[in-house]
């Protein structure tokens, strides 16, 4: 039977190398998929690892509220926290089912639990044909399913999922988000960390967009987009070699009625509520500027509010990875 | 079962797993040891050195048996290959920059010039000095080679010291013989010595005694002499007196005779007037009346009277005569006894003068001589009291050189004689046999500090490491789940080490429990060790560099490689508190010395080591988990 739990992260901050995490704010709650969204090294791992216990804050706190009111420290929680990392969690000298086998018994389970929990999480992320198989000898989707396997093996009540569908292919990705909705539907407080807009966009029930160390915005995905972008949104892209004049675009689209524009050489996006005269505007700066741009009016997506927010694409991010 | 136990059960054959799945680090794990067990085995083993010898160049321009000897002693030892250089130069100044030269460029190990009339010199009692120059960069062998040429130099150097204290000892065996025949004389010395002091005495004695009488019986005699002489004067001159009263009574005599005679001859010539008147009156003439016969022979008679009173009357003139002529005589010798008388005076005079002088020259001459006798005596008795020390002197060093020469001179070379007799028999025991516990300490450090440290830092590095710290098994059992596992390995390493001294070098061991439990013990402390090393590093090269870095100086205070002794006092009190010591020493009193006291006190130190190091590898472990 599942606990209540929800997880308070409050006024994180931690400097490490480069990193400069800050005054980083969130909950979660049981049955809820909270996705960290950011460009790399921003932090998203480092808040995490927070959460799994794994690093102190130098300050704020971590904690986990239970059903009965009282908060806990995530060490405290330890055995209930199922944590796959960026790197798979696995000895490539040892099968998968090997793996899994030493990650369950360090939780206290084995024998028939144990198999049987393998054998659905396996059959779940299609690995049942290589449990038998040397961790090493996996691919790298095969082996990034195998570290969910791992995190799983014991039922945790929550999982910290660090990019679990980094390089993995389209089919393997479904397969994780699918598992992943199943946990959420389970009740579980599942908190993971994604460079992918969409799958934010599509698993997240909760965004935390996190940029240079520190919140830049947090919600549900709709209130989120509604926030930073309202119901509509007008936006251009450059082709390559060509760019755009921000200062011009910016006062052409101020003067359409513009609430607020997010401009750089090669896009525009422009938060409005008369989309057709910002639309107009835009267009004749293109054909004046005899660009092979044009304007869109849509409803904004995560991608538009990425942009917004942090002046970068999510294909940006998302290439930018290793 | 608990959730702990599972996970420290799964933990540990996760361990094993890993180990023997991993191809590489299980062949180092026990390739290595036996490379090394092998290696370190066949070097301490007691089989002949390789056929590399070190190069030794020489020149001898002596050429005598002493310089051969030198050569000789040198090329016993098996390592040295010596060649001679002295025919390819005329002069020892060019052989020796040659060889200097050789040396100075590595192509000799060292080298020495044997300078001509070396032996001669040394037969003549100076002491000579070779220079031998040594190539000293391989500090390993030039103890070797040092001690190699002070053996030779020593051997060579007592040989000839032998060969002239064997002249030296017949020497002292001649001098001892004449010192007895001297010592065997001594006694007559003495005698003559007591003798001549027994003369002395008399001399002194008769000095005294004779001098005492000759003064006084001169004297004595002479004054007796003299009182004689003075009383025969005075007899003489009282005989000479009565003689002349006498001779004046005589000459009166005479004279009464003489008047008595004249009396009488008056009286008889008138008796005879009286005869004739009364011859005539008888007229007698031609008558023989009786009568006239009687008158006849009264007239005869009367004139036989007459006749003696007229020779009697000569007489008594003569007598007269000759009386007066001896009183004249005798008043002669009265006066010649008066002179004799002063004489004698005078001669008491000298007498007693020169007794007197005589008496203080004999006192002055005895007072002398009676110094110079004493001065003779003390003399005498010195030279006695000496010839006696000397003689017991000379009794003294007979018998300490009677002694000497009755040792051989090699006794006196070498007096103590090495009797080096090992504790550890030779013929059971070999040089492996004693290092085998250093080669052991030295594998099992070095396989547990690697395998460990490099097996920490592996899974620290892992995200395996990172879901294990949140798991509900915490650091502990997880610790003990790692240092189990790698103990299990070492054991099996152990064990094959172990076989491996035993039925391959042919070790002799005892206690083998206790060395398993010794090594078993030592492999944790340097798993733990490991293990701290791998959670502090920060990259596998690190934590390797690190382990060697830890290792290296363990095996060089290992008492292995540089005996303990030997070492500087900083490094003995590290040695002290390093566990390869502990270990090494602990083995040692188990299966070697079986000492259990110490053996106590070694294991129990690197137990309390190990302990300590577990500890901290626990805590860097914790320290992790915390973040």
């Amino acid at each position: 039977m599942n606990l209540m739990i929800a997880l308070n992260a409050s006024n994180l901050s931690k400097s490490l190398g480069k990193l400069n995490l800050r005054d980083v704010s969130f909950s979660v709650s049981s049955g809820q998929t909270a996705c960290l969204l950011g460009p790399s090294g921003c932090g998203k791992t480092t808040i995490l690892r927070m959460a799994a216990g794994l690093l102190s804050p130098d300050g704020g706190k971590v904690r986990y509220a239970l059903e009965k009111g009282n908060e806990i420290t995530p060490r405290e929680l330890r055995g209930s926290i199922g944590l796959s990392l960026q790197e798979p969690a696995l000895y490539p000298e040892l099968s998968l089912r090997e793996n899994a086998e030493y990650f369950a018994s360090l939780q206290g389970i084995y024998g028939e639990a144990f198999s049987a929990q393998f054998a659905d999480l396996c059959l779940k992320l299609e690995l049942s044909e290589f449990a038998q198989q040397e961790a090493g000898n996996l691919s790298g989707g095969q082996k990034k399913r195998a570290s969910i396997v791992n995190a799983l093996i014991a039922s945790p009540q929550i999982v910290l999922l660090d990019e679990p569908t980094a390089g993995l292919d389209y089919n393997s990705r479904r397969l994780v988000w699918e598992l992943i909705e199943e946990l959420e539907n389970e009740g579980k407080l599942v908190l993971m960390t994604t460079h992918y807009l969409e799958e934010a966009e599509y698993i997240g029930e909760y965004l935390v967009i996190i940029d240079d160390g520190r919140v830049v915005a947090q919600d549900e995905p709709g209130a989120l987009l509604s926030n930073v972008l309202g119901k509509s949104i007008v936006r251009a892209e450059c082709r390559p070699g060509e760019h755009f004049e921000p200062e011009q675009v910016r006062s052409i689209l101020a003067k359409a009625g513009a609430e607020s524009v997010a401009c750089n050489d090669s896009i525009v996006i422009a938060k409005t509520l008369k989309p057709i005269a910002a639309q107009a505007a835009l267009e004749q700066y293109i054909t004046n500027r005899r660009l092979k741009a044009f304007a869109v009016c849509r409803p904004p997506t995560l991608d538009d509010a990425f942009f917004v927010l942090t002046g970068r694409v999510g294909a940006e991010i998302a290439e930018k990875r290793p | 079962m608990g959730k702990s136990l599972t996970g420290f059960i799964g933990a540990l054959r996760k361990e094993l797993k890993l180990f023997f799945r991993r191809k590489t680090t299980t062949a180092l794990v026990v390739l290595s040891p036996l490379i090394i067990i092998f290696f370190l085995g066949a070097l301490f083993s007691d089989a002949d050195t390789g056929t590399q010898r070190l190069p030794v160049g020489y020149c001898d321009f002596d050429q005598t048996d002493i310089s051969a000897s030198f050569v000789a002693g040198l090329s016993n030892f098996g390592l040295l290959s010596l060649k001679n250089y002295a025919e390819f130069f005329s002069n020892e100044q060019t052989c020796r920059e040659f060889l200097q030269s050789n040396t100075k460029r590595g192509a000799l190990a060292f080298s020495f010039v044997i300078p001509q009339g070396f032996r001669d010199e040394l037969s003549a009692g100076r002491p000579q000095t070779m220079q031998v120059l040594f190539e000293n960069s391989r500090t390993n062998l030039v103890g070797l080679e040092k001690y190699y040429v002070e053996a030779v130099t020593k051997q060579v150097s007592n040989e000839i010291s032998k060969q002239v204290i064997t002249k030296a000892w017949a020497r002292l065996a001649e001098a001892d013989q004449k010192l007895s025949a001297i010592i065997a004389k001594m006694p007559e010395l003495d005698d003559n010595l007591a003798k001549a002091q027994q003369q002395l005495d008399k001399i002194e004695s008769n000095l005294n005694q004779p001098l005492e009488g000759i003064s006084s019986n001169i004297t004595r005699d002479l004054s007796t002499q003299l009182e004689g002489a003075d009383q025969q004067l005075s007899a003489m001159e009282d005989s000479l007196a009565i003689m002349k009263f006498a001779l004046n009574d005589a000459a009166d005599s005479a004279n009464s005779v003489s008047n008595g005679v004249t009396g009488l001859r008056f009286g008889i010539e008138s008796a005879q007037t009286s005869i004739n008147d009364l011859s005539n009156g008888l007229n007698c003439s031609g008558s023989a009346s009786a009568a006239c016969s009687l008158v006849q022979t009264l007239k005869s008679k009367n004139e036989v009277l007459l006749s003696s009173l007229t020779g009697v009357s000569n007489s008594a003139i003569i007598a007269n005569n000759k009386a007066a002529q001896a009183l004249t005589t005798a008043n002669t010798v009265s006066l010649a006894l008066s002179q004799a008388r002063s004489r004698l005076s005078t001669a008491r005079q000298q007498l007693e003068s020169s007794q007197t002088l005589a008496n203080q020259q004999v006192q002055a001459l005895r007072s002398s001589a009676s110094q110079q006798m004493q001065t003779q005596r003390q003399n005498l008795d010195n030279v006695r009291t000496q010839l006696q020390q000397t003689e017991s002197s000379m009794r003294q060093t007979h018998e300490e050189l009677a002694a000497l020469v009755a040792q051989s001179p090699e006794s006196i070379l070498n007096p103590v004689k090495l009797e080096a007799v090992n504790a550890f028999d030779e013929g059971y025991y070999k040089k492996i046999d004693f290092a085998i516990y250093g080669i052991m300490t030295i594998i099992i450090m070095l396989s547990a500090l690697l395998l460990s440290s490099t097996n920490m830092f592996r899974e620290k590095s892992s995200s395996t490491y990172d879901v294990s710290k949140i798991s509900f098994t915490g650091a502990l059992p997880q610790a003990l789940a790692k240092i189990i596992a790698n103990a299990l390995v070492m054991t099996v390493e152990i064990l094959v080490i172990l076989a491996i001294s035993v039925f391959v070098f042919g070790v002799k061991f005892q206690q083998l429990g206790f060395l398993v439990a010794i090594l078993s013990c030592l492999s944790v402390f340097f798993i733990a060790l490991g293990m701290l090393l791998g959670m502090l590093a920060r990259s596998e090269n690190t934590a390797i560099l690190s382990s060697i870095t830890l290792a290296i100086p363990a095996i060089f205070a290992s008492d292995l490689v540089i005996p303990f002794e030997l070492m500087d006092a900083k490094v003995q009190a590290i040695s002290n508190f390093l566990p390869t010591t502990m270990a090494i020493n602990a083995l040692k009193h188990a299966s070697l010395y079986n000492n259990p006291l110490r053996l106590e006190a070694s294991f129990g130190a690197l137990v309390v080591a190990t302990a300590l190091a577990a500890l901290l590898a626990y805590l860097a472990m914790t320290r992790s988990r915390n973040g």
